[in-house]
């Protein structure tokens, strides 16, 4: 019995304490429910439909790239899009991807990317640009924009032009025009050639990556398989691309010197044009008249506008036309108009605005246009551009430009076929894209959406173009002309010195990328290099030199010299690539700022990439980050190939890489569902779209180029490239292998790694304490480690898949068959108590491969791609005499060159 | 003065000369080297591993090779101590059985730091051991990496415990004689009360028996299973049955030439030629030779090998990339040209030529681990994962350290430890 | 039975020490411990203790260890959580038995020397003996003679056996 000072003065008994106790515990919960009594909360029980926690969500949007649009189909999670494919229905991607397209998501989440505007060095917002925009004083306003396919954009720009002196600069740093040009010599008017591959016999690339289009991909793939129908593909070019890889007809020539092949392929099929006899076009021609109109000639942009014109003459003189080519009016806005950059410098300090959209031009411009001083003098200038690069630097405001998946877009394929891109998300921070500069000009106060939907008739229409990702049946028609033309005499390039090829990177492309980690980080895939450039040259060329690689040359040419480590690579003599998009002096773009050789330092005022210079070693070296330093088999039966004669008379030819070997070990369980993965080397063509789609859907990190160098590239899948002793190039991705019998499994000391029931080599991130015996004895090398703590803490981590672990440091990490997917799939047919369909579970890799070279699937499938791989004889394993059983499988090289030489 | 208390007199004095110039000042070197070893520790722990050179493909280096190393190094101390007492070879392995033991037991402790430091994730090394945890996971043993923690394990338990119990009886001598109080009581604490009486002294030289024939086998099963770390991976160079006899042969090796290196200066430094006599350095010298046949064949086996069989990887491996690299040349001219010379008396009675070419063995022997484990993951089974490597200045700091880290225990040792097994001495009077 | 108490006697060699428990042990004289510089033979002879047992101590540790290590291998790797590693079956006998053999050397070890501390009942900081005067000679060249009783007959047959010194120790100094 006490007396509490806080109570009233009596004494306590016990059994008003429990009364105190009780009533305190009553008073409690009443106060909590009065609180919710006192001010009404609504609970949220009427999710908006597309929150699903857990659930992907899918959407179609557009990507544009080189003014063309891409339809793609976006993953979201939590409204958030974390993952792009393409999209099936889209005619530019046939649901292929590329590596840009699997990197563009990585865009959406840059740190990098602005923060907001500036204006007269200091932050602005773009409404206050918007504002000086539309009170700007009535005189020549030039607009830069790259070129566009846009209905919206051209729309606005002709409203623009209406208003007042419009000029516009249409700035494709490497320059698409050329094959218009050589159409419009032909038939009189600018035509696109259009491409049915699966139609076409022969395929003749001159200097052009034509594989690097995904739609392309996946038609030529189709006539890939040996027999009677395995089409044949011609490719000449001064270095060796994805094409390349898969031409049957190979050869490395001056960039200079394909005008020559092609005047003296038009010659044999006809044309009186100046030529001298060449061998190889010879054959090609014999090649080409036995498929008359079966065939298709591609020329590269790169090239000049006669050979582009040369190259449509070849195509009706042999009566493709109509077959695996046709003819329509090009997609893009007027590619042949528009004023120039020289024109614009010139006329800039009278302007009175310049401004300057999804474009670098004081950049990829030639220097002696000197944009800087000219974006400097004019009264206004305003850059809208993804980075505050140089040009935004250079220029009064910039506001950063709105990534496709935070705006409204529409744009055509080449084909003709109209998509419209949705925004997926709201911008984080300040943007603009192109049609809200244009339409601030016009002082037109509706937003993107409301411009882009005013081009659709009807709600049915916007509503299915945007649920389907492209507008059923709005491709260009044929159009039907006929070639005239005589060619005048054209002068092969001569001159002292040793030619020097611009290209555009397979990675950063003409430099727009050059600060996505992912595309950086991408090993190129002919060299292998990542992050940066180098003088890629031949053997003889850099005996000539007396370099070898990593030796630094310094390349000089009448507009500018460049100084790059030289590298060994499949070029042809007597001729140096150099590849743009690199050198850049970014301070405020960590990822791109000098990383690299600036090649378009070396481009003359006419902005060729075929250039003629001097080479010359300089003494130093500089490292270069590649993960692929050896390229041969070695004795190792692992990248098997043969000529499609040689492979139908031996169908055995790799029968004995494959099956299982006599083993102490008992039988491995292949009851139920048993994963298993098909690779066909055959239509592999090295593209690496498989290993950023593989980076975006697993969290993988990216080390920067030091650690690449030191061999710590992070990527569960890598394409591996042999250049055999017959001279054939294979491709090979290597994902995990998923050994039945795995020698990483035995190694580990504490059970970190082990197999699962359905196939698969599963790795435990929680368990695994880092002894990396596993990585010893992968005889495949394709496991992974944290050697330091990888993780990616600023917005990109945004990106990441909830469904994926992010490693720690100190951690092995490897491909799983993105186990994720297929646990998931798991799950949905236990809900809906049924078995997983064939074809339910798509990895990563296999949805981005254009070609679908890629398949994966159960081993007791019927009558699906995958089943039809796996009883395919040209399967084998790689290190099959181990014994380790691998799960993932692959397709011999059937090549099928011209038996007649 | 009877002849046990001369000889117990004589070697006590030697052994407690007090620490002059050389001891500081190596003393000072060691010191530094340890510090510099544990700062670049607890750097790597903090930062990870990769402030080392090891990547993908090599992702064992330096780490493992210094722990081969150091477990090699010290399985000649018990060869010597324990396979040479077993043999009855006491005249000339008493008076270096204490040192050798010593040898052992600080080049375990170096070498155990490794299993440790490599992992990425060393603070969960307790992994490896069994024991109940909430995972309900338990180590693998079908791995090596769990052989190697039970015999290491067992193989420093074993070590200090014959180590200790050798050094009993010449604690308790200590404790006795001992200059100081503070002395006295230090010493009273690790003689355990050692009284010399008989029940003691048999049961002693029971367990001083069973502890030989226990370590006898040790010395060829731990290395043995160390080897197995690489003989059960499918390597090339590392996927042979040769590499228990081998790495063992190769153990011994270098670990007899750490013996000379510390044995010739202990020597001169402490006067003791009466009793670490030249025949005794001979006797090592010849041990030295012989166990460089065993390596010498194995390297004549394992290239003979790859040119036989024909198997393309290690024809790569052996055949290709070996005869390129300077570090394999380097490891035949001191593995298998400089030991050659111990054909010849003269040199196996210089103790400058034993000391120069016992540094010779060391480093070739550090070298051959190099060319087993790097160069060997270097040029693995698919060429286009072949790759490169170098070392970070870490991992030389480290390797360095645990010299000096080495180092500074032994010249503890020497202080305050009697170096000399001064009982057995004197039961050779007997 | 080495005696807590009694006389102790230092001699000048092994042979009159020898010599000495010859003539207590024919007298019936006991209990008798000898404290030497060196183990010898011909003192354990002379005292006829019987050998020491600890290989039996070393033999049980060894078995417990290799067996108790083969049985936990076999307990959580193939019968209670038997997990597919590389195809390996469960239970692989040869594997198993590294750790085996390394746990078997192990806990002989570990047993002998435990057996040796308890059999020779060190870990003893102190004993009687160490009051004696001189006793620290055990270790450098004294040989010693304890006796477990002060009898004056007892004592009058060790003075006869000519030590170097004699003194009482234990209980009564």
């Amino acid at each position: 019995m006490t007396t509490s000072p806080l109570l009233p003065r009596h004494e306590v008994t016990r059994r008003d304490a429990l009364k105190l106790l009780a009533a305190g515990i009553a008073a409690l919960e009443a106060g909590c429910l009065s609180r919710a009594g006192d001010e009404d909360i609504v609970p949220y029980v009427a999710d908006p439909p597309e929150h699903r926690p857990g659930v992907i969500v899918r959407y179609t949007s557009l990507l544009v790239h080189g003014g063309f649009g891409y339809g793609i189909v976006v993953d979201t999670r939590d409204g958030r899009p974390i993952k792009i494919d393409g999209n099936p229905a889209h005619p530019a991607t046939a649901g292929g991807s590329t590596p840009w397209m699997q990197a563009r998501i990585l865009d959406l989440y840059d740190p990098q990317r602005g923060r907001g505007a500036r204006m007269a060095g200091s932050p602005a917002t773009w409404s206050a640009i918007a504002r000086r925009l539309r009170e700007l004083p009535p005189g020549p306003v030039w607009l830069v924009l790259p070129p566009h396919s846009s209905p919206t954009l051209a729309h606005l720009l002709e409203r623009l032009a209406r208003q007042r002196e419009l000029h516009v600069v249409t700035d494709a740093p490497l320059d698409h025009r050329a094959r218009y040009r050589g159409a419009a010599a032909v038939y009189g008017e600018p035509l696109e050639q259009q491409l049915d591959l699966a139609r076409a016999d022969v395929l003749v690339a001159l200097d052009a990556d034509v594989l690097a289009q995904p739609a392309w991909a996946r038609a030529a793939a189709a006539r890939r398989a040996p027999g009677t129908r395995m089409s044949r593909i011609w490719a000449c070019e001064p270095m060796q691309t994805p094409t390349g890889t898969l031409a049957d007809e190979h050869l490395l020539v001056h960039a200079g010197e394909v005008a020559a092949i092609a005047a003296a392929l038009a010659a044999e099929l006809g044309l009186a044009v100046p030529h001298a006899p060449h061998a190889w076009a010879r054959r090609l021609a014999d090649d080409l008249r036995r498929h008359r109109g079966r065939a298709a000639i591609v020329v590269g942009d790169r090239q000049p506008p006669v050979v582009h014109a040369l190259a449509r003459w070849i195509d009706h003189a042999l009566g493709n036309v109509g077959g695996p080519v046709t003819l329509t009016r090009p997609a893009l806005v007027d590619p042949l108009a528009g004023e120039t950059l020289a024109d614009l410098a010139a006329a800039a300090p009278r302007a009175v605005a310049v401004i300057v959209v999804d474009a670098n031009p004081v950049y990829t411009a030639p220097r002696a246009l000197d944009l800087a001083r000219a974006l400097a003098a004019a009264p206004f200038s305003l850059h809208a551009g993804t980075y505050a690069d140089q040009t935004a630097l250079a220029c009064f405001a910039h506001v950063p430009l709105a990534h496709e998946l935070e705006t409204w877009t529409d744009a055509r394929a080449r084909d003709g076929t109209l998509a419209v891109g949705q925004p997926l998300v709201r911008p984080r921070f300040d943007v603009a894209s192109a049609i809200d500069v244009v339409a601030a000009l016009l002082d037109d106060r509706g937003d993107a959406r409301a411009l882009v939907r005013e081009r659709f008739v009807d709600d049915a229409a916007w509503t299915t173009a945007l649920r389907t990702g492209a507008v059923a049946g709005s491709q260009a028609p044929a159009v039907a002309a006929a070639p005239h033309w005589t060619p005048e005499a054209f002068a092969a390039p001569t001159g002292g010195g040793i030619e020097i090829a611009l290209a555009e990177s397979p990675q950063i492309g003409d430099g727009r990328f050059a600060g996505n980690a992912w595309l950086q980080e991408l090993p190129h895939p002919i060299t292998k290099q990542t992050w940066g450039n180098a003088a890629l040259m031949s053997p003889a060329t850099a005996l000539a030199l007396g370099v070898s690689d990593e030796d630094l040359v310094e390349l000089t040419t009448p507009a500018g010299t460049l100084v790059v480590p030289a590298l060994i690579a499949p070029v042809a003599g007597g001729t140096i690539t150099v590849e743009l998009g690199h050198g850049q002096i970014v301070p405020e773009v960590p990822i791109a700022d000098r990383i690299g050789g600036d090649a378009y330092a070396l481009r003359g005022p006419d902005g060729s990439c075929i250039l003629r210079g001097s080479a010359k070693k300089v003494r130093g070296t500089r490292r270069l980050a590649r993960t692929q330093t050896t390229l041969g088999e070695h004795g190792r039966e692992v990248a098997p190939a043969a000529p499609v004669a040689h492979w139908l008379a031996n169908p055995g030819l790799v029968a004995h890489l494959r099956g299982d070997q006599p083993s102490l070990l008992p039988p491995q369980n292949r009851d139920g569902v048993q994963w298993a993965m098909m690779i066909d080397t055959s239509i592999c063509t090295g593209c690496s779209a498989c290993m950023v789609a593989c980076q975006a859907e697993n969290n993988i990190p990216t080390v920067g180029p030091v650690e690449v160098a030191r061999g710590r590239h992070m990527n569960w899948l890598r394409i591996d490239r042999y250049e055999r002793d017959d001279a054939t190039v294979v491709n090979e991705p290597m994902p995990c292998q998923m050994c039945e019998y795995a020698p990483c499994e035995y190694v580990c000391p504490v059970m970190a790694t082990q197999h699962s029931p359905d196939g698969l080599n599963e790795q435990v991130y929680n368990r695994c304490i880092g002894t990396r015996f596993c990585s010893n004895n992968c005889p495949y090398k394709v496991r992974r480690f944290n050697w330091f703590g990888f993780e990616d803490t600023s917005s990109r981590a945004l990106q990441y898949n909830p469904d994926v672990t992010v490693r720690s440091r100190g951690v092995m990490e490897k491909c799983t068959y993105c186990v994720q997917r297929i646990r998931r799939a798991e799950q949905r047919a236990l809900v809906e108590k049924r078995a997983i369909a064939p074809g339910e579970v798509v990895t990563a890799c296999q949805a981005a491969c254009p070609t679908g070279a890629i398949q994966f699937g159960q081993l007791a499938e019927r009558d699906t791609a995958f089943a039809r791989m796996r009883s395919d004889g040209r399967r084998f394993e790689v290190l099959h005499e181990l014994g380790t059983r691998p799960r993932t499988q692959y397709l011999a090289k059937i090549t099928n060159p011209k038996e007649s030489k | 003065m009877t002849a046990l208390a001369q000889v117990h007199d004589d070697l006590f004095e030697r052994m407690r000369a007090r620490p002059g110039r050389h001891w500081w000042l190596a003393f000072g070197a060691c010191g530094g080297a340890t510090l510099l070893l544990f700062a670049l520790i607890a750097y790597t722990i903090a930062t990870g591993i990769g402030v080392w050179g090891t990547n993908i493909p090599a992702a064992w280096a330096f780490a493992i090779i210094n722990f081969v190393f150091w477990i090699g190094i010290g399985h000649a101390g018990t060869f010597i101590s324990a396979i040479l007492y077993l043999l009855e070879q006491g005249r000339w392995r008493n008076p270096i059985s204490r040192l050798t033991e010593t040898m052992t037991v600080f080049a375990v402790i170096q070498a155990a730091l490794f299993p440790v430091l490599h992992l990425g994730r060393p603070w969960f090394a307790y992994w490896l051991f069994p024991y109940p945890d909430v995972m309900g996971v338990w180590p693998q043993p079908r791995s090596a990496l769990p052989w190697d923690a039970a015999a290491v394990s067992t193989y420093f338990t074993v070590s200090v415990l014959f180590w200790y119990v050798g050094m009993i009886p010449d604690l308790a001598a200590l404790r006795d004689h001992a200059a100081s109080p503070r002395a006295r009581r230090l010493y009273a604490l690790f003689a355990i009360g050692w009284r010399g009486d008989s029940r003691s002294w048999r049961h002693w030289k029971v367990t001083y028996l069973m502890l030989a024939s226990i370590a006898t086998p040790l010395v060829i099963s731990v290395h043995s299973v160390v080897s197995s770390d690489f003989a059960i991976g499918v390597t090339p160079g590392w996927h042979s049955t040769l590499q228990p006899p081998y790495f063992v042969g190769g153990a011994i090796f270098s670990g007899f030439a750490m013996v000379l290196v510390l044995a010739i200066p202990v020597r001169f430094l402490y006067r003791l030629d009466h009793v670490i006599t030249d025949h005794i350095l001979d006797n090592c010298a010849k041990l030295l030779l012989a166990t460089a046949w065993v390596v010498d064949y194995g390297y004549i086996v394992e290239h003979a090998g790859a040119l036989w069989r024909g198997e393309p990887a290690e024809r790569s491996l052996m055949l290709g990339h070996h005869p390129a690299s300077v570090a394999f040349w380097t490891m035949i001219a001191c593995n298998v040209v400089v030991p050659q010379v111990f054909w010849l008396r003269r040199a196996r009675r210089s103790t400058l030529v034993l000391f120069v070419g016992s540094l010779l063995v060391l480093l070739g022997m550090w070298l051959e681990r190099y060319v087993i484990i790097v160069q060997g993951l270097l040029r693995d089974q698919l060429p286009a994962a072949w790759g490169s490597y170098a070392p970070t200045l870490v991992d030389i700091g480290i390797l360095a350290g645990t010299f000096g880290f080495f180092g500074l225990l032994f010249l503890v040792f020497l202080r305050f430890v009697p170096f000399v097994p001064v009982s057995e001495l004197k039961e050779e009077l007997a | 039975m080495t005696p807590e108490a009694g006389l102790a006697a230092e001699y000048a060699d092994e042979h009159a020490l020898v010599a000495a428990i010859r003539a207590l042990r024919a007298r019936g004289i006991g209990p008798m411990e000898a404290y030497s510089p060196i183990p010898s033979h011909a003192i354990d002879k002379a005292l006829g203790e019987p050998r020491s047992p600890l290989a039996i101590a070393a033999g049980i540790g060894a078995i417990a260890g290799a067996g108790g290590a083969y049985a936990l291998q076999w307990l959580l790797v193939a019968y209670l959580y038997p997990v597919d590693t590389g195809g390996r079956p469960p239970h692989m006998p040869l594997p198993f038995t590294i750790i085996t053999i390394e746990m078997g050397f192990l806990f002989a070890a570990l047993a002998t020397f435990v057996a040796f501390l308890v059999a020779s009942r060190l870990v003893t900081l102190w004993h009687p003996m160490f009051e004696v005067p001189g006793f620290e000679s055990a270790t450098r060249d004294g040989w010693w003679l304890a006796v477990g009783t002060v009898d004056t007959t007892a004592e009058d047959v060790l003075r006869a056996t000519e030590p170097l010194h004699v003194h009482r120790f234990g209980g009564w100094s």
